[in-house]
């Protein structure tokens, strides 16, 4: 059988062209997006290395200069940095609330704002990390782990005499050899101050759909508060957990700042909103340029399929009604209904096998030309042969759907009738 | 003769109901495709009130402030957008105002709120200069916009779109009301009826002098930070004057003012980008120094220019491929139709541009059902397609208010019509021009 299609495709040649041809370039285009998807389903399911639920953001504003009520303190007063602890102490006063932290603008999960430096290894490796400036109740707030399993708790003291740092800056700096307990500077000059590792956290992602990247945790302390203005205080994040028991939603949320608005002010300090932080979570990653381009790679991909599911079905029609002469003759020779419809589903699968062979060198030297991204993972045997089997079995599916309707026909011929043409 | 063309194309269309479907249906969906990206390079690049200059338009944005070897980037400062933006004498008008997104990553959020007990309500704000009234076609719904003597005495005045009137005040006709904006007083001028992020350049929820705006007016002592700040620049150019003479008045303003300063220079990083350039590099990020001068690399804009042309390559050329299939079999069938054509006279050049105008025929009902699948993608897809890439991100999501009139007008139509006469030139002339080609008595004879 195998051979006879062969055979038939052969004589076919001229008009099996143009499918050949569509076949090639949809191939390879597949192929290609294939395993961006693939490598993009596999970040997506990494862990995020902490956790927004029954999480709140407050945002404070500040009031400028030009307003009425603008209260003025002098340079380098405490009373600014005390009326923001003010708040933070009316916060955790709430009975709902659990934790509150308070970090950096550059320190939050889910935004693209972001501090990064290069962190050196007794002044021989360096890599670029972020840097999260925190109060130890961050790990806590975000439940964040310790990458032995050990409590938030725990990474909360270490931090304060120390840092804490992912288990990727481990990765990246040390090759996965344990840093815990060495010391570490910002950079490389002998004399520098370095700063011992206390604590090292699970990997951390930034924007959940990016691979985790080397964190630095540094302690954010009341001094630094008592040096900055109040504008560097305004764009400071607040995070509160909620007390267990106490489920948190966007309901809750806007009702909570409701009930806070007038305790929740001090100074020039004015609460401006409460978020729940899954909403913010949603928001973000429903917005992302990998959402938005995994949208726009679907759409083409569908694009292109549908055009193979065109292309087969009107050359497989118009091929059977113009066989139908040979189809008869086959059945009055005693091929069955069942024989006539594999031929057909069958020539068009053999098509896409012999496609596949110049199509998948044209993708392997896309890989050997280093044409993948190797962010997720590198270029392995396995990667591409589970590339290569799911481009070919989502195309076989399509050829077979598209092959189905122009089978049957040919099968319902009445061999009486369909001689008639010879 | 045309008539009978079209006649007899419409008598192949019934009898060959499948074939006509899978033809319709295959060019329907090369249309849509490009389609989607003609009606988005429309609605980005056409004069679209408010934005009713972009044909002329000049735009720029990033300046370089270079001192010994180090250097940084950002807009403009209120001084250097006084002195060098404002003064041009061979623009008509010049539109000086802060980036909102910038803004409120950079500054923090802005609020407004009834005085009283008002809810504050956050908000996109946007500082300009009075020009901006008179570059950009607001609709107005009460009062009017602020002029030169408020934004020269740096009164608290401000325009607002009539969705946030309602929010604050519940109604529309606000002007001479006052609310607090960041717990400042203004008082409204002028209500506008809403923008959308179709028009990028002046998207916002309320318009107010920048002088009123500390962020932007009060700067360091340094010169970097007197020179660098929150603002960006439109140009009208006056009539008559070209971009290069915009552009060369421009470069002598900055180097009158680098002449003030004494430490360092100021530049001006991506120069005067017209309105198709400045679309293309904010899809491109908009990236601080991207494009300078091409001093490394490809310029990333000509990249992209690159990439769509290869996209438009590739939603054209499969269907032409596919539909060339479908061709060659369909003429197959109908060989000895043309051979008897032939043997009565008719020349191969006639039965070509018969046949390619009976496809024509075919492909327009493809073309109709594409524009509108197009209409239904550029909906489902209009954050990424109608919105520069980084207000979405920043903003997580944008309100897009797509008009009729935005979708269905000449240049659309235009452009489908001859994406369809391509698409049919490109997958009709192979095979059509290979089965005219038979010789005579093979033809009658298959």
């Amino acid at each position: 059988m195998f051979k006879h299609i062969l055979k038939l495709i052969k004589a076919q040649g001229k008009s099996n062209a143009w499918v050949f041809m569509e076949l090639l370039i949809v191939f390879i285009l597949l192929w290609w997006s294939i395993d961006a998807t693939l490598m993009q389903g596999i970040t997506a399911l990494q862990p995020e290395g902490f956790s927004v639920d029954n999480v709140c953001k407050v945002t404070l504003a500040v009031r400028p200069r030009t307003s009425a009520s603008y209260v003025n303190y002098q340079e380098g007063s405490e009373e600014v940095g005390k009326n923001y602890l003010r708040i933070i102490e009316r916060l955790k006063m709430h009975p709902d609330v659990g934790t509150v932290a308070f970090f950096g603008p550059h320190s939050a999960p889910f935004n693209y704002s972001s501090n990064s430096r290069t962190c050196w290894n007794d002044t021989v490796s360096a890599v670029n990390s972020l840097r999260y400036t925190v109060t130890p109740d961050y790990f806590r707030v975000f439940d964040i782990h310790a990458v032995d399993g050990g409590s938030p708790d725990l990474l909360a003291d270490a931090l304060a005499d120390g840092w804490v740092v992912s288990r990727t800056l481990e990765e990246k700096l040390v090759d996965g050899a344990h840093l815990q307990g060495k010391r570490l500077a910002w950079d490389n000059k002998g004399d520098s101050t370095t700063y011992r590792v206390n604590g090292i956290t699970v990997p951390i992602k930034k924007q959940g759909f990016d691979q985790p990247r080397p964190v630095v945790f540094t302690l954010l302390t009341e001094k630094d508060l008592y040096e900055a203005d109040e504008r560097e205080l305004g764009q400071m994040q607040i995070a509160f957990r909620l007390r267990s028991g106490v489920t948190g939603s966007s309901d809750y949320a806007a009702s909570f700042k409701t009930e806070m608005k007038q305790s929740l002010a001090a100074g020039n300090f004015w609460l401006a909103d409460v978020q729940y932080y899954p909403d913010i979570r949603g928001k973000f990653l429903d917005n992302t340029m990998q959402v938005n381009g995994q949208r726009l790679n679907i759409a083409v991909n569908a694009f292109l399929l549908v055009n193979v599911f065109l292309a087969v079905i009107g050359t497989f029609w118009f091929r059977v009604n113009r066989r139908k002469g040979e189809l008869g003759l086959r059945m009055a020779v005693g091929s069955s209904r069942r024989t006539i419809r594999q031929l057909v589903v069958g020539e068009g699968l053999l098509i896409l096998t012999i496609v596949s062979i110049p199509a998948l060198l044209l993708c392997l030297n896309m890989a050997y030309a280093d044409m993948l991204s190797t962010v997720v993972m590198k270029v392995t045997f396995g990667r591409l042969l589970v590339v290569s089997l799911l481009t070919w079995g989502i195309l076989a599916g399509i050829i077979f759907l598209a092959t189905w309707y122009p089978s049957r026909k040919a099968s319902r011929l009445e061999p009486a009738e369909a001689l008639h043409y010879e | 003769m045309y008539k009978q063309y079209l006649r007899q194309a419409w008598q192949l269309m019934k009898q060959n109901r499948f074939f006509s479907a899978v033809y319709i249906i295959g060019t329907g969906l090369a249309i849509s495709m490009v389609m989607v990206m003609a009606i988005a390079y429309h609605i980005r690049t056409a004069n679209m009130a408010p934005e009713v200059h972009r044909d002329r338009m000049l735009y720029v944005s990033f300046l370089e402030y270079a001192k010994d070897k180090s250097t940084s980037s950002f807009f403009f400062s209120a001084r250097s957008a006084k002195e060098c933006l404002l003064s041009l004498q061979t623009a008509e008008e010049v539109a000086v105002t802060t980036d909102p997104t910038i803004m409120s990553i950079l500054a923090g959020e802005s609020y407004a709120r009834l005085s009283g007990t008002g809810d504050p309500y956050k908000v996109v704000m946007m500082g300009t200069n009075d020009g901006f009234w008179r570059i950009f076609d607001f609709t107005f719904i009460d009062g009017r916009p602020f002029g030169e003597p408020e934004f020269q005495s740096a009164l608290p005045r401000a325009v607002i779109s009539s969705s946030l009137a309602r929010k604050i005040f519940s109604r529309t006709d606000v002007s001479g009301q006052a609310f607090l904006l960041d717990d400042v007083e203004y008082i409204v001028s002028g209500v506008v009826e809403d923008v959308s992020y179709i028009t990028p350049a002046v998207v916002a929820d309320l318009w107010v002098p920048y002088s009123c705006l500390p962020t932007v007016m009060e700067t360091g002592n340094s010169e970097r930070e007197a020179s660098l700040g929150f603002l960006v620049g439109c140009i009208l150019p006056a009539r008559g004057v070209s971009e290069e003479e915009v552009a060369h008045e421009l470069d002598e303003q900055i180097r009158l003012y680098n002449s003030t300063l004494r430490d360092g220079k100021i530049r001006l990083m991506n120069g005067l980008e017209a309105h198709g350039r400045h679309v293309v590099s904010q899809f491109a990020g908009g990236s601080i120094g991207s494009g300078a001068s091409g001093a490394n690399g490809m310029n990333p804009v000509n990249v992209l220019y690159f990439v769509f042309f290869l996209l438009i390559l590739l939603f054209l050329l499969v269907p032409a491929i596919n539909l060339s299939g479908l061709n060659a079999s369909h003429m197959q069938d109908r060989i000895a139709e043309l051979g008897v054509r032939k043997a009565f006279g008719a020349r191969r050049t006639g039965l070509f541009m018969q046949i390619l105008i009976e496809n024509m025929v075919l492909m327009l009902p493809g073309g109709l059902v594409g524009l509108l699948f197009s209409y239904l993608l550029i909906l489902l897809f209009r954050n990424l397609l109608l919105v520069p890439g980084v207000f979405v991100m920043m903003m997580g999501g944008a309100n897009i208010d797509l008009t009729p009139g935005m979708m269905l007008n000449l240049p659309v139509f235009g452009y489908a019509f001859l994406v369809c006469l391509v698409l049919n030139f490109l997958s009709s002339s192979i095979p059509v021009w290979r089965a005219v080609r038979v010789n005579i008595i093979d033809a009658i004879n298959s």
